[in-house]
């Protein structure tokens, strides 16, 4: 399996954000916990409005919730 | 593993089950000489509720013991998986028709037609089911 191109920081805001769950992310963005678990896992890249939901929920720049290592 | 992919692999195992059955009876009567015999119809029938009673078993309980996960919508990334699953899936499809078609113009008859246009739904369903079940657990 390749190595996925893209990379996200979602663990570890989820920590600083008092330790929020994927549930509770996933609830935030509408999207499921297995799906963050997909995103954070690499298994999965969001859509694009799915990426800028998560970015909003931290209240950073998608930038820093996501990086291309193309 | 969520609600849906449960629900997912209970069709792409119950549809191998039953339909897998159903062909393994169809083919040894027709081989038999026997493929008129109007227990096939039975048959049929006594499959399709036999698969919608397992699925309905496995639905209750899954949503039993995950509620809240059986509630929630499908997202993303579950309508993704599903449409690259019915893209494959209608690829089998056509090419299974095509197979059909030919079959027809070299002996292909009677109701060896009927059980050979069942065959290319069942294959479709199995194909969609399990590329979906696959797509699951590749993608997290």
């Amino acid at each position: 399996m390749t190595k996925p191109r893209i990379v996200n920081q979602i663990r570890l805001l989820r920590f600083m954000a008092d330790e929020m769950t994927q549930a509770e992310l996933g609830e935030r963005i509408g999207l499921t916990r297995q799906t963050v678990a997909a995103i954070e896992a690499g298994k999965y890249s969001p859509t694009l409005e799915a990426a800028f939901r998560i970015a909003q929920v931290f209240g950073k720049p998608i930038d820093d919730v996501f990086q291309w290592e193309g | 593993m969520s609600f849906r992919e449960k629900i997912v692999w209970a069709a792409f195992v119950t549809t191998l089950l039953v339909w897998g059955g159903y062909f393994v009876v169809v083919v040894l009567k027709i081989m038999n000489g026997a493929g008129h015999d109007p227990s096939l119809f039975w048959l049929f029938v006594g499959g399709t509720v036999a698969q919608a009673a397992m699925m309905a078993a496995v639905a209750a309980i899954s949503a039993l013991m995950a509620p809240g996960d059986a509630k929630a919508a499908p997202d993303e990334r579950d309508r993704l998986l599903g449409q690259r699953a019915s893209g494959v899936a209608y690829f089998v499809i056509l090419v299974a028709i095509a197979a059909v078609i030919f079959w027809l113009h070299v002996g292909l008859r009677g109701t060896n037609v009927i059980f050979a246009l069942i065959g290319v739904f069942i294959l479709g369903e199995t194909v969609r089911f399990g590329t979906k079940a696959i797509g699951y657990r590749m993608a997290g």
